[in-house]
């Protein structure tokens, strides 16, 4: 009795190592995984790692560099160095990957989700339909963003919600042509006719057939949605249309960071450096995980394991 | 073997990372990598010296400055734009100028002037002067020259500091009566030659009517000591020594402005030996110029910009019409402190904002509301705010010397008697106009001075009700404002602006005001000396050879 | 073919007059702009006089129309800030981008191209691994920073090419670099991952079964299958080269149309934004059918009835 139980346990569990194991077998995507890990532990509970507040400032000890103990006795200690203000680099780098994590996902989502949706239809339903959606983003590319960018964030503040806001809109366009330009050459092949022929819906065909098709192309670009996301919010900093300044960021101390560059690198390459494993990471992962998603290439491992 | 592989590929790319990101943000420099063991103090360590290298990018006899932004026009008449007044300053002159050392206002193109009565003041000018067309400076063109600033056509964004100006009778050819309205004792002081505001320069009648507005802003034509050669939008301003200037031609034969905007970009120009002046030199960048070799720093305190956070008392209702709260928020703030970390001392705390040299400062007056947080905590507690309160203090976008970061070091600051403050940062255009509108509420720094104006006038700009700028209302104040604007013997002004003064003082509208160190990087082979608050006048500089 | 082109220019109207409605109404959003442009001592009296000299007392719709019949005839009104027409002043600076923006493209697909290939070719390998880091730099350092480091390594520390300013052809090659480090990186990937799918398809293995050389099945049939998304991409790219040269001109103080537009917008100068809007937004149009064209020609299946 006990042992039967023992046996299926221990099925069990070597099934969930091996779905595990399965992540575990690429390497590049286990350490992608851990990265995307220890940087979630960061956004969620950011005060269990930081020594400091992000924003408690210690002006008399304004730009130690690293590893500095400071103090009478030596209670200070800035293991990354602190900025111009004194605030502790260490911590305000973990503080900012909850602010970098937000962003980047939900921008990426509204995008995806807007880019995705239109593109589909655009491209499964040509004809007009297409004509008027890929006008509309046409009109959107054409436009420069940092006006939308000014206009949106300069006037109604810079709250982190408008700046998802604003990179979200901003970059639909790409998901949208990439998805059309695939649907298009998708919906000619024999099974989609195939489909269309035995009288399938179209909600049915664009999710059943179209979608898993796109899917990788869809991803490759999240994956770098996320990452230019990150780097659009450090560009927005650069020109002063940043996350709110009670707010640490990794872009807003990489912008902040160019000023002492020659004489203080530390500002700038720690978050430097956390942007650089992120997008990284993200990366790993988002290779991995197309691998899997796309049929082709599985095939051929298929193939090439016989 | 194959995994194998793959986790050495991985070991290159974490590698290669950090090597990336380290080595192209240490590269110019070697990273300092010394642990310090006992308390440091708060310095940067220098980097190490450049060696010095031939600049063979500076064309001889050429002198390079780069301004962070690009000039609007160069119709002195129709800007307030400082990259168009810095160029503008050294093509046309003003009547009278001040001493560099003194202060005094002294005759420049005007050789004399006197006030013949209260309404009326007399210029004399220089003989011999010509613009640079040729035309003659005479009494035509300056009547030509002012009344055109102050008509309304010509929508002159300084027009209203000199409206009280009527018109300009020509006595005979080289003397001028201008009349004001009513009595108008500025005068003098907008014939010198400052920043935007009003001071206003000279212009050829000739020319400028007979080529039109449209092209006399793109081709100036005045009196001053560089000629106008060229103007290549967004690349280069190009002047030539004006050698019939009338006090003797310029030392170097090209002045040459740039717009560069990125502060690091101007830093990187000139120690590579690609600009002789760069401006708006921030005090991290001190210690890598003064490194280099290749450029020293010039720095100057005087006539700077007055900075300071303006406070409400009645646009918007709340803690702060209490005028306990604004005293308590004043004795909250360490700006010595504030000011010695952030602008690494390159700054001096001004409280109630006038400066030192400005006529009219009192100087009786005490510090204004010294560092006391426990005083500030009582003051609250007695306004009916023991607990505190929440304010917003809205911050331009790097308008000035690393004002965000003495805005958020002034929050922290609050925060510790309570009052929880955010900094909100608006992008510039957006500021301007959000000022205007007196929406920021219920304080907003903002920088007054810098115009030459050195008069206890100025305070008309931040505690008049009356003014456009102005979130403050007092009605004793703007009495005594008004009165003073009106009289003409200086010492009952004087007298005034005391009185108001102690008055400002007790009400405390606005927080303690700072003033930055202009700082400039200058190129080894040129000789220069900054002038009076910030002016490139780059007429006494020279090139070494 | 004829047809569709002509079809792609009416719309191509329709596209540039939605960008100009849309630019007016988010300028306008922005607020007025005549407190820009006064002297900070100026009273109550000379706003309205200014507003009124510049014409933003009037209604909205008054506005729009005043600059719409003016632009048909190209006119585009005069600067606010310069007291210049806007149109010339676009046009005088639009090489220097468009030389910016083809030289960053050049940079970009001489690198990414073959980076992309080999990876994919030899997908997994210490040389893929090494590709993918190039291009993976490429898209995590942001433009400002990367512009800044270069300065620092190329021109103060080694005194090789000009730090700022449009001179000379070397001014071109850090500021080319700086801005289609990214255009590079996207397209690196991109290739190489439509590359993989192409590999793995049926009809490679069919070419490579009829015993084809690997180096013919990659030119011939690969890579002309891998190109439908990559030109889609460097379509987009072009032309969010043009319009977004911004950081990079502004960090190089580079004199195009970028610097025109940061100028534009943050002085709330409207016939200088309009300008500039129409202006990239026409170059982008005309990017873009380009790219279209391409897109039918390679895949004769895409051509639309």
């Amino acid at each position: 009795m006990t042992n039967s139980l023992n046996r299926v346990l221990k099925q069990d569990m070597r099934g969930i190592w091996g779905a595990l194991g399965f992540v575990l077998r690429s390497p590049k995507a286990t350490i992608g995984l851990l990265i995307v890990i220890v940087i979630v532990l960061f956004a969620v509970v950011p005060d269990r790692w930081a020594p400091y507040k992000p924003n408690e400032q210690f002006l008399q000890y304004a730009l130690m560099p690293p590893f500095s103990r400071t103090g009478n006795p030596q209670s200070h200690m800035f293991i990354l160095g602190t900025d111009q203000l004194g605030r502790d680099i260490h911590s305000r780098v973990i503080y900012s990957a909850r602010t970098s994590v937000i962003i980047g996902l939900t921008a990426v989502f509204i995008s995806g989700l807007i880019g995705v949706t239109l593109g589909l239809l655009a491209g499964y339903r040509g004809g007009l339909v297409d004509d008027i959606l890929m006008r509309v983003a046409d009109i959107q590319l054409a436009f420069p963003f940092i006006l939308l960018a000014i206009a949106v964030i300069g006037v109604l503040g810079n709250s982190i919600h408008n700046i998802i806001l604003v990179v979200g809109i901003a970059n639909w366009v790409i998901y949208a042509r990439v998805v059309r330009g695939e649907t298009l050459s998708v919906r000619e092949r024999a099974y989609v006719e195939a489909a269309r022929t035995i009288g399938a819906s179209s909600i049915r065909i664009v999710l059943r057939h179209i979608l898993p098709n796109v899917s990788a192309s869809i991803i490759v670009i999240a994956t770098f949605g996320v990452a230019s996301t990150i780097i659009t919010e450090a560009g927005l900093s650069f020109l002063g249309l940043g996350v709110p300044l009670h707010i640490p960021s990794w872009g807003a101390m990489l912008a902040d960071g160019r000023r002492f560059v020659d004489t203080s690198w530390w500002l700038a390459v720690f978050p430097g450096i956390a942007i650089f494993l992120t997008v990284l990471a993200i990366n790993l992962l988002g290779d991995y995980l197309r691998d899997v998603l796309d049929p082709y290439v599985q095939m051929r491992r298929t193939l090439q394991q016989q | 073997m194959s995994r194998n592989i793959t986790w050495l590929n991985l070991g290159v790319i974490v590698v290669l990372a950090a090597m990336l990101l380290l080595g192209a943000a240490c590269g110019p420099t070697p990273t300092p990598t010394k642990v310090p063991a006992m308390p440091v103090p708060p310095t940067p360590v220098p980097p190490t010296p450049v060696p010095p290298t031939p600049t063979p990018a500076l064309p001889p006899e050429t002198v390079v400055i780069l301004q962070p932004g690009e000039a609007s026009t160069l119709d002195w008449h129709k800007h307030c734009d400082m990259n168009a007044h810095e160029p503008d300053r050294n093509i046309f002159d003003t009547l009278l100028r001040r001493d560099m050392k003194t202060l005094e206002i002294k005759p420049h193109l005007a050789e004399s002037f006197k006030l013949v009565k209260d309404t009326v003041w007399e210029f004399k000018l220089r003989k011999g002067v010509k613009f640079h067309n040729g035309e003659p400076l005479n009494a035509e063109a300056v009547k030509f020259s002012l009344e055109r600033f102050v008509d309304p056509k010509t929508a002159a964004p300084g027009r209203g500091v000199v409206a009280l100006i009527d018109h300009v009778d020509i006595i005979d050819e080289y003397t001028v009566n201008v009349v004001t309205k009513e009595p108008f004792p500025l005068l003098p002081v907008r014939m010198t030659s400052g920043h935007c505001g009003g001071n206003v320069a000279i212009v050829p009648p000739k020319y400028t009517k007979e080529k039109g507005d449209a092209y006399f802003a793109t081709n100036p034509v005045g009196t001053g000591p560089f000629k106008f050669v060229e103007w290549k939008k967004d690349e280069y301003i190009k002047l030539e020594a004006n050698t019939d200037y009338f006090l003797g031609p310029p030392a170097f034969k090209y002045l040459v402005f740039k717009p560069v905007p990125e502060p690091a970009t101007r830093l990187a120009a000139l120690l590579a030996g690609q600009a002789d002046l760069i401006i708006n030199v921030t005090p991290e960048q001190i210690p890598r110029i003064e490194a280099s070799g290749v450029a020293k720093v010039k720095e100057t305190t005087f006539g700077a910009f007055m900075i300071m956070t303006k406070i409400t008392n009645y646009v918007q209702p709340g803690p702060w019409t209490d005028k306990r709260v604004r005293q308590a928020i004043n004795h909250a703030i360490d700006l010595d402190t504030i000011i010695k970390a952030v602008l690494k001392g390159h700054g001096s705390v001004l409280g109630l904002p006038l400066e030192k040299e400005a006529f009219g400062k009192n100087p009786k007056l005490p510090e204004y509301y010294p560092y006391d947080p426990e005083k500030a905590k009582k003051l609250l507690a007695e306004a009916g705010y023991p607990k505190g309160f929440e304010m917003t203090i809205h911050c331009p976008n790097r308008r000035y010397l690393n004002d965000i970061e003495i805005a958020q070091a002034m929050a922290a600051q609050l925060e510790k008697v309570g009052i929880i403050a955010s900094v909100q940062v608006w992008e510039q255009s957006v500021y301007a106009t959000k000022w205007r509108l007196k929406q920021l509420l219920p304080a907003y720094i903002v920088a007054w001075g810098g115009a030459g104006l050195f008069d206890g006038d100025i305070m008309t700009y931040w505690a008049h009700t009356g003014s456009a700028l102005s979130i403050y209302s007092n009605k004793e104040v703007d009495k005594l404002l008004d009165e003073a604007r009106a009289t003409m013997d200086p010492e009952k002004r004087k007298e005034l602006y005391w009185k108001l003064q102690e008055l400002l003082y007790e009400e405390a509208p606005v927080i303690k005001a700072w003033q930055q160190s202009h700082i400039f990087g200058v190129s080894n082979r040129l000789d220069w000396e900054p002038w009076i608050d910030n002016i490139l006048l780059m007429y006494y500089a020279k090139l070494r050879k | 073919m004829t047809r569709y082109i002509v079809r792609r220019l009416l719309w191509a109207v329709v596209v540039l007059l939605g960008v100009s409605v849309v630019t007016f109404l988010v300028v306008y959003l922005t607020g007025d702009p005549t407190a820009l442009y006064m002297g900070p001592e100026g009273t109550k009296a000379d706003y309205e006089l200014l507003q009124h000299a510049m014409g933003f007392d009037r209604p909205l719709y008054e506005q729009y129309w005043r600059f719409l019949s003016g632009a048909i005839s190209g006119d585009f009104g005069l600067s606010l800030r310069h007291q210049r027409p806007t149109l010339p002043l676009v046009l005088e600076k639009l090489p220097a981008t468009i030389q910016l923006a083809l030289a960053a493209m050049a940079f970009a697909m001489a690198f990414a191209l073959p980076l992309g290939i080999i990876s994919a070719v030899k997908k997994d390998s210490l040389l893929d691994t090494v590709c993918m880091i190039i291009a993976m730099a490429g898209q995590c350092i942001p433009t400002f920073w990367l512009g800044i480091m270069l300065i620092l390594i190329f021109a103060v520390q080694w005194h090789l090419l000009p730090v700022y300013g449009r001179m000379e052809w070397r001014s071109l090659i850090l500021p080319a670099v700086t801005l289609g480090a990214w255009a590079m990186a996207r397209t690196a990937r991109l290739t190489r991952s439509s590359m993989l799918e192409v590999l793995g398809q049926d009809y490679m293995r069919t070419a490579r079964a009829k015993g084809l050389a690997e180096q013919i099945v990659i030119l011939r049939h690969a890579l002309k299958n891998a190109a439908i998304p990559v030109v889609t991409v460097i379509g987009l790219e072009m032309g969010s080269l043009l319009s977004g040269a911004i950081i990079t001109e502004t960090v190089f103080a580079y004199p195009g149309v970028g610097r025109l537009a940061v100028e534009a917008v943050v002085n709330k100068d409207i016939p200088m934004v309009q300008a500039v809007v129409f202006v990239v937004a026409t170059m982008f149009v005309v990017v873009n059918i380009v790219t279209d064209i391409f897109y039918v020609v390679l895949d004769p299946r895409v051509r639309l009835k």
